[in-house]
Parts: structure tokens; C-alpha cells; sequence
């Protein structure tokens, strides 16, 4: 007896040693990544003058920074225009989304899976390359979308559209987020419970009645986290209203930060930019609580039963004419159009519309030139290392925090849980800026500015995305399962290596796969905290826009197209397989 | 009122095609509750989806109250909303967005001539009073026990004054002690209300208490149907005597006949069992079910007992039950409480009444 317990305790000390270990390390590393950076943003708000670091010698404590920035109109024309953007991208964006879902999930339509790559392909593409791609669609004179309108309408001059305009930046931002609604709305609706719309048809109510009076009031919390995280993820969008809403006079908080760290005349106001941060990550942490209480409520409304079969389809009838052109049309300007405008640009230096108006002669040109600059040879690699090297941070930190909030006893949890799922919160340009100033800061310490290593810091901040899907899975499995594993007679390592790791493995996987896209796509990053000596390909793609250069931006855009799909392509194959 | 004839309806998976219902027909009279019993997965559920115009059959025609709803031949399909059914879910579906009042009022209010607030609020109040939860009536929906919920959704399958009311195991949810409970109400609540209903479970006492009649299914066929005592004491073959609980079925051949009795050789003797009607001729291969409760077990040789050893012994709390050994044989026999005890191993006699073994038709 006396042996038999002494043994016990000599395991279970064991494996808190063991889980001890990991779990400071992995607190320690969450703490260090998302909350110092942020500190020092706070500190460098309230210090003066504003084009000084904050434990630059001289500097003095001071709210002249924030005397600076709400100044009206100023600060009125910053909030106008921010949130008309936002609000306009997330309408077109829950419309389009929620109605693709909705087709796919709860009628007869035919070829879904038509609807899922029209839906989902863009994911696929950084935004900026999006952002180049309509510029070339909806170009004022010569855009695609413009002369076919013009030639159909028999419409003299340009237009009718221009893309630098305030609709311009929302129907960008808005096709931009239409796979996130689509994907969220058809998650919403494949987890509501089919009793719940089959009830209301027998209680003798029309389809459109039982989506406004069911379907949408029961996934209301869902369809409202939607709505908040979309709006979220637009006023932090940087790509977009940096390249389009300039053209518009439109000033947003993403690009007055950015301005004010890249004046066209003087320094840099440290102080300034660091103080307009702080308001829009009070902005961006107010939605942010909205968006979890609905998470919350949404969870209490638990949809979901245990009858795994397909629920009910709408037969579309007559109408499903109607509902494939609606999914050929989106599939058309998402995913044809852009892949079009940009191999056009990329081979002929310039675009023009084909059949309508003369074509210039193919040329290589622009391959050559991106093809020989040593900055885009360099940009590759570095760029596979930042998104790989932090998906993999990202993904071990936040299985291991995930374990940890799911599983232990841990006090600190709740705490740990706010911070690794609001990360998701703090603007990326807010997030660079405080990168940038932490790391200037203590240069003298700490050596990393101006190496590749602090784009690897600064891509590892997004721990949310990794944590969500950790978190969702972990808490999905039984405790039983481990139990069962102790109950069979495994010690604790045998039932970590044997049970737990297989069985967590597959949301390892996907979230080192969408952190590392998420990071190849990312723009604002590198532009903000990026060097010379550290170049990386969104970046350069944005210099070229800048200057002009539409040809070897196709290009470029081109090549990383291709990369990611191969990547992607190979990542899903052998990672997958291995899974299995 | 339902009327349901050579209904198909098979399901295409990606493992092939599931015939859940095979070619079924049967009929559900006015102010009639009529149940669909039987095993899992036998097509109960899919029977009454059909009947909601929740799936689309095959083929086959549905009409209710001489209206076809569905129709191959005259391809005619009524959707679920123009339906006159009112259906209570499995899950029960109380739509957690609205409160008990409005869950049930709902129904009034999205068909055609809605009733105007005061009627709405008239019938509610009239509905929930019926189920027995008027109290209910502001609480939101996402705070109630099983039990309430059941009865809310009750509540609004009554409100329409639907023509036929669809039941798709309502109590499967709830403890054994609230279900039996529930099945008086309901039975009560039927006759009060004079409702036509299709109503499906999967247990045996249910589908007693609550039916006129019983249609028992079994792999998407029906495999018979009549009155509650009728299924239940005159099972047609080997299925439905297991399904019945005829609890020991013992194989044998005829050997003949008389006064009413089949005779029937089963190895260790012969046993006279009733017929139920059907016919069998000399020789021919046959079932012999007997209830547990139609064996004695005594420790005295009798008439016609055969002897036995006792293998274990349950204590039921209203009897007890014996599992005995006779020859190759396994019987479950059920005593009486007062009657004399048994230990493990003891060398008894059985007794069978014939009256109470049924001769069956073996099913290949
Ligand atoms: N949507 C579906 N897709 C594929 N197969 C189905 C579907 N619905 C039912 N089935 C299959 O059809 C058969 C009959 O199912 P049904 O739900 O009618 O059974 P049931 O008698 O109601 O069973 P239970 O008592 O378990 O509810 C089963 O084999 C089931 O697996
Ligand atoms: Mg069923």
C-alpha cells in the first residue's frame, strides 16, 4: 500500500514538473510578445516631444500629443471616414457572404463547389495584389469593368467608376472579407439545429419567414460576432485606404498612424502616431468586448444537436437560374477577372481590355526586371522564413495557452485567455508601431532592429488566430479520453505522447497553416518594421504601385500567387498526410 | 385522415443508397392515434418526414384529409408550410430567440388569415393551460427543463387546430418516470382534444397506452399492424414476437394437431401452443414463443414438467427471475414474489401453459 502510494506521487510530481515547465515558457513567451510591445505604446503617448523615443534623454511626461490629434476637424473628418469605410465594407461583405452561404447550406443549388472556390479562392490572395487587381478593374478610363459597362451602355468618356474613391475602398475591403462572411455564416448555419427551420415550415411558414423570423434571431449572436469581427479586421485594413484612399482624401486611422511615423516633410512623430494608436486600440478593445459577449451568447443559444444528417434543401425551382448567375457574376470579378487583369499587366507592361481595344505586344520585360533584382531573389526566402518561423512560435505558444486555459486549474487563466484572444483586437499598424518603438528603443540592449529576426517577433503577435482554433479543439475532447488512457495504465508522458499529441495534432496543423498564409499575405507588417537589408515581397510589390511601376508589380504579384498556391498545395499533402 | 400508400423513400449516401422505407402503406383515421413502432433505424422517422413534406419520397402517394399532398404519378408536392400538419420534434425545437408565449403563438401567426392579438393571446393562454404550464408563459426559452420544453412544444402543435398532428418521439428525452407521467397526460389530452395523430417511438408501452393502432416496422417494411392487445398477444412471426418480449423462443416442427392447440416437437418434448389463426401444415419448420411468465417452476414433478437446472436467479423487485438450463435450451422463466425460491444450481420441473405459447412462422 505504503509503496504503491509512494509511486503515485512520484508520477504526479513528475508531470507537473513536466507541464510546469512548458506552461511558464509558453506564458512567459505570450507575455513578452503581445503585452510589452503595447506597454511602451502606452508609455510613448504620453511623452514628449513627440518626435523622440521614449527613453530618449530629455523626454518629459505630456498630453500634447493627444492635444495634437483631437483637433477638430481633424479628428471628426478621421472618425468619418473610418467608419463610413468600415460600415459600408462589412454590409456588401455580410450580403454577399452570408447569401453564398446560405445557398450553398440550405438550398438545391447546383455545382456547390463552384461557390466555394468563387467564395473562398481570394483567401488566396494578399491584399494587395487585390488591391492591384482593381486598379486594373475598375481603372476610371481604362479599367475592365468600366469599358465593359461603357461598351454595353454605348457610355461615352470614362467612368462610371473610379476606384479612388470612398466606394472604391469599400467594394475593395468588402470582397476582401466576403470569404470570412461566407465561411462563418456557413459554419453558423451548419451548426444550427435543423429542427429549429423544419419546426417553423410546419408550423406553416413560408421559406423568407422562417428566415427572418428563425433562421437570422437564432444565429443573431453569431451573425453579430460576424458583423463586429469584420468591422474590426476594416478599420485596422491598411493596404487598401493607404493605396486607394489616398487618391480619395480619405484619412483613416491605419494611415494617419502611418503618416505620422512617414511624414512627407520632418521626423517622425513618435509621440503623435503613438497617441492616435492608443485611441483606435480603445476603439478596436470596446468592439472587441461587444464581439465576446455575442461569442458568449452565442454559445448559450448552443444550436447544435446530435443528428449528424444534412438538413432540409430549399428546391430553388426556377429560381436557380438566377441564383447561378448571382455566384458566376461574384465568381467572375473575385477570381477570373483579377487572375486575368494581372497576367495581362504582367506581360504587357500595362493593361488594356482585350477584343475592345488594341493589344500591345507581349513582352517579358517585366519578369526579367523582377526576375534579376537581387531585393525580389531575397524577398522569397525571407519571406517563407517570417511566415513559417512565426506560424510555428505561434502555433506551439498558443497549443500550449490553449491547453492550459482549457484544461488546468491554472489562477491566472481568465487573464491568459483575454490576452491571447484579444490580440486579434490591436491593429496591425498599432501592433508595427509599438514593434517599431519597443525594439528602437532598446536597440542598444537588444540588437534586433534591422534584422529579419524582429519581422519574425512581430508576425509571431497574431497568437488569436492559433489559439482560437487550439482552444476550440481542446475543449471538444473529452477529458474522459486522457483518463481513459491513465485508467488503461499509461503513465503521464506515454498518455501526452500517445493520446494528447495525435489528437491535438490536427489543429496544430491548422493553425501553423492559416498563420503562415495570414503572414505571406501581410503587407502592413514589413512596410512599417521592415529594412532595407531585410526585404520582403509585399513590400515590394507596394514600392512599385507607389512609383508607377504597374507592370513588375503584376508581375510580382504573379510569381507570389504561384508560390502560394504550391505551397499551399504542399503543406496541405504532407502535412495532411501525416495527420491521417 | 392520412392516408399513405406504397410510399418509397431511399436515401443516397456516399456508402450507396439506404432504403429506409420500402414500399409501405397504411391509414390514420379521424380523432385516431395511430403509432409507427419499432426497432432503430427501421424508417419510422423518415415515414413521418415524408408525411411533413420534410423529405421528398420517392414515390408512393400521401393525401391528408383527401387532399394529395404528395404524388408521384400526378407529380404533386405540397411544401411543409401549406401543409395542415402541426409537428412536435424529437429535439422539441424551441426556438431559443422567443419566449414560451411567442413560441407557441407563432404558428398563429405566419399562415395565412392570422387571428387578431386578442384571439393570438386567447389561444396561447388557452394552449398552455392545456399543457399545464400557464405560469410558463413570459419565460424565455432558453430557461427551461426538458420536461417544460416538451410541453411547450406540445403547446404549439395544438394551437393550429391542426388537421393531423405529427409526434416524433416526444418522450425520448425525458427520465423514465416523467415519461410514464407524460404518457397518461398525453393520452388524456388526445381524447380531450379529439386529435388525429401519426406518432412514432421506439418503446413498446408507449405505443400501447397511447394508440388505437399499432404499426410496427421493421427494416422499412411493416411488419404488422392492428390494436395494442392485438400486436401484443398475437404476434404473426419471429420478429414480432422478439420484438413483443416474448422473451424465449424455441425452434420446432409440427406434429400435428388437436382441440385448438398445434402440437409442436421441440427435442425435449412436445408443447401445445395456440396458432393465432394461421394455418400450418405437418412437419413444417416453427417458432415457439413463450412468455417468462408462462412458465412455473416447481421443485415437484408434475404432469407435464420437464426437468431443469437453475443457472442464475435476478431479484426484479416485483418477482423473480430465473434464467434455467433444459437440455441445450436457455429459458427465462418469472415468478411471483411469494411464490418458493431457487438457488444456483438446484435441480427443478417447468411447467408450460399452453395457452400462453404462440406457434410462429419461422422467417427464412
Ligand atoms: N438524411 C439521411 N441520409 C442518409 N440516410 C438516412 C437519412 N435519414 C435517415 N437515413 C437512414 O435511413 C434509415 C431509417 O432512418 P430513420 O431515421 O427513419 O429511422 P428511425 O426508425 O426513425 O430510427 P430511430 O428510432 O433511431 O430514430 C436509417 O438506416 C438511417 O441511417
Ligand atoms: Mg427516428
Amino acid at each position: 500500500m505504503s509503496v504503491m502510494s509512494s509511486q503515485e506521487s512520484i508520477l504526479s510530481g513528475r508531470r507537473i514538473s513536466l507541464t510546469w515547465v512548458i506552461q511558464a515558457a509558453a506564458v512567459l513567451i505570450l507575455l513578452y510578445l503581445v503585452s510589452v510591445p503595447l506597454f511602451m505604446n502606452l508609455v510613448t503617448a504620453f511623452r514628449g516631444p513627440p518626435e523622440s523615443l521614449p527613453l530618449d534623454p530629455g523626454t518629459f511626461f505630456t498630453f500634447d500629443n493627444f492635444k495634437s490629434i483631437y483637433q477638430f476637424p481633424r479628428v471628426l473628418t478621421i472618425f468619418r471616414d473610418t467608419f463610413a469605410f468600415a460600415l459600408g465594407s462589412v454590409a456588401l461583405a455580410f450580403v454577399f457572404g452570408f447569401t453564398l452561404a446560405f445557398l450553398v447550406e440550405r438550398t438545391d443549388m447546383p455545382f456547390k463547389t463552384v461557390v466555394y472556390v468563387t467564395a473562398l479562392t481570394p483567401l488566396m490572395m494578399p491584399t494587395i495584389v487585390v488591391v492591384l487587381a482593381w486598379m486594373f478593374m475598375l481603372g476610371n478610363s481604362g479599367g475592365l469593368i468600366n469599358v465593359l459597362i461603357r461598351t454595353v451602355l454605348h457610355l461615352p468618356g470614362t467612368g462610371p467608376f473610379d476606384v479612388f474613391s470612398l466606394y472604391g475602398m469599400i467594394i475593395i475591403q468588402g470582397a476582401s472579407l466576403i470569404p470570412l462572411a461566407f465561411l462563418f455564416s456557413s459554419s453558423a448555419l451548419k451548426g444550427m439545429a435543423p429542427s429549429f427551420e423544419e419546426a417553423s415550415a410546419a408550423s406553416g411558414a413560408f421559406f423568407l419567414t422562417t428566415l427572418r423570423r428563425v433562421t437570422l434571431p437564432v444565429l443573431r449572436p453569431h451573425l453579430l460576432s460576424l458583423l463586429i469581427l469584420m468591422f474590426i479586421l476594416s478599420i485596422e485594413t491598411f493596404e487598401v485606404p493607404a493605396l486607394v484612399g489616398v487618391g480619395a482624401q480619405r484619412q483613416v486611422f491605419a494611415t494617419e498612424i502611418y503618416w505620422s511615423l512617414n511624414p512627407s516633410i520632418g521626423l517622425p512623430q513618435y509621440g503623435e502616431a503613438a497617441s492616435l494608436a492608443l485611441t483606435f486600440l480603445a476603439i478596436a478593445y470596446f468592439l472587441f468586448f461587444e464581439y465576446s459577449r455575442q461569442m458568449r451568447d452565442a454559445a448559450r443559444f448552443a444550436t447544435v444537436t446530435g443528428k449528424g444528417f444534412r438538413p432540409r434543401q430549399i428546391e430553388l425551382g426556377r429560381w436557380k437560374a438566377a441564383a447561378f448567375a448571382f455566384v458566376a457574376v461574384i465568381g467572375l470579378v473575385q477570381v477570373v477577372f483579377p487572375i486575368v487583369v494581372l497576367l495581362m499587366a504582367s506581360f504587357m507592361n500595362r493593361f488594356v481590355v482585350p477584343f475592345l481595344q488594341p493589344l500591345p505586344p507581349l513582352t517579358l520585360h517585366a519578369y526579367r526586371d523582377v526576375l534579376t533584382d537581387p531585393r525580389f531573389l531575397a524577398a522569397i526566402p525571407n519571406t517563407i522564413f517570417v511566415a513559417g518561423t512565426s506560424a510555428f512560435i505561434v502555433s506551439t505558444v498558443s497549443s500550449a495557452i490553449a491547453w492550459l486555459v482549457g484544461r488546468s486549474s491554472f489562477p491566472g487563466r481568465k487573464l491568459l485567455d483575454f490576452i491571447a484572444s484579444s490580440s486579434v483586437t490591436v491593429p496591425s499598424v498599432v501592433v508595427a508601431f509599438s514593434f517599431l518603438i519597443f525594439y528602437l528603443s532598446i536597440v542598444d540592449w537588444l540588437p534586433v532592429y534591422g534584422t529579419i529576426w524582429i519581422l519574425v517577433l512581430v508576425f509571431s503577435y497574431r497568437m488569436t488566430v492559433g489559439y482560437r482554433i487550439n482552444l476550440a479543439a481542446i475543449t471538444q475532447l473529452s477529458r474522459e479520453l486522457e483518463e481513459a488512457s491513465e485508467a488503461s495504465g499509461a503513465a503521464w508522458p506515454t498518455t501526452f505522447r500517445r493520446i494528447v499529441i495525435p489528437l491535438i495534432m490536427p489543429s496544430f496543423v491548422a493553425s501553423f497553416l492559416l498563420v503562415f498564409f495570414l503572414g505571406f499575405r501581410d503587407a502592413t507588417l514589413p512596410l512599417i518594421i521592415g529594412s532595407r537589408d531585410t526585404p520582403m515581397l509585399t513590400p515590394l510589390i507596394w514600392e512599385h504601385i507607389q512609383v508607377g511601376e504597374l507592370g513588375p508589380a503584376a508581375a510580382e504579384s504573379v510569381i507570389s500567387l504561384i508560390i502560394m498556391l504550391i505551397i499551399g498545395t504542399l503543406m496541405r499533402k504532407f502535412l495532411f498526410g501525416y495527420v491521417k | 385522415m392520412l392516408k399513405v400508400e406504397n410510399l418509397v423513400k431511399s436515401y443516397r449516401t456516399v456508402h450507396g443508397t439506404v432504403q429506409a422505407v420500402k414500399k409501405v402503406s397504411f391509414e390514420v383515421g379521424t380523432g385516431e392515434i395511430v403509432t409507427l413502432l419499432g426497432p432503430s433505424g427501421c424508417g419510422k422517422t423518415t415515414i413521418l418526414r415524408c408525411v411533413a413534406g420534410l423529405e421528398r419520397p420517392d414515390s408512393g402517394t400521401i393525401s391528408i384529409d383527401g387532399e394529395p399532398v404528395f404524388s408521384d404519378s400526378a407529380r404533386r408536392y405540397v411544401p411543409t408550410h401549406a401543409r395542415p400538419i402541426a409537428m412536435v420534434f424529437q429535439s422539441y425545437a424551441i426556438w431559443p430567440h422567443m419566449t414560451v408565449a411567442e413560441n407557441v403563438a407563432y404558428p398563429l401567426t405566419v399562415g395565412r388569415n392570422k387571428p387578431n392579438k386578442r384571439e393570438i393571446a386567447d389561444r396561447v393562454a388557452h394552449a398552455l393551460e392545456l399543457v399545464r404550464i400557464p405560469e410558463l408563459a413570459q419565460r424565455s426559452a432558453t430557461l427551461l427543463s426538458g420536461g417544460q420544453q416538451q410541453r411547450v412544444a406540445v403547446a404549439r402543435a395544438l394551437i393550429r387546430k391542426a388537421k393531423l398532428i405529427l409526434f416524433d418521439e416526444p418522450l425520448s428525452n425525458l427520465d423514465a418516470k416523467l415519461r410514464e407521467e407524460m404518457r397518461i397526460e398525453f393520452k388524456e389530452l388526445f381524447s380531450r382534444e379529439a386529435v388525429s395523430a401519426l406518432y412514432v417511438t421506439h418503446d413498446l408501452l408507449e405505443a400501447l397506452v397511447l394508440s388505437h393502432r399499432v404499426v410496427v416496422m421493421n427494416s422499412g417494411n411493416i411488419a404488422q399492424s392492428g390494436s395494442p392487445r392485438d400486436v401484443y398477444s398475437h404476434p404473426r412471426d419471429e420478429f414480432m414476437a422478439d420484438f413483443m418480449g416474448a422473451g424465449n423462443v424455441i425452434e420446432g416442427k409440427v406434429a400435428g394437431e388437436s382441440n385448438g392447440f398445434i402440437q409442436v416437437d421441440v427435442g425435449f418434448g412436445t408443447l401445445s401452443s395456440a396458432s393465432n389463426g394461421q394455418s400450418f401444415s405437418k412437419g413444417q419448420s416453427v417458432i415457439v414463443a413463450i412468455r417468462p411468465e408462462a412458465i412455473t417452476l416447481s421443485g415437484d414433478v408434475g404432469l407435464l414438467s420437464f426437468p431443469c437446472r437453475v443457472l442464475t436467479d435476478a431479484f426484479l423487485g416485483t418477482g423473480m427471475e430465473y434464467l434455467i438450463a433444459l437440455q441445450e435450451h436457455r429459458l427465462r422463466v418469472r415468478m411471483p414474489p411469494t411464490a418458493a425460491a431457487f438457488d444456483i444450481d438446484d435441480e427443478a420441473f417447468i411447467n408450460i401453459r399452453p395457452e400462453s405459447c404462440v406457434v410462429l412462422q419461422r422467417l427464412n
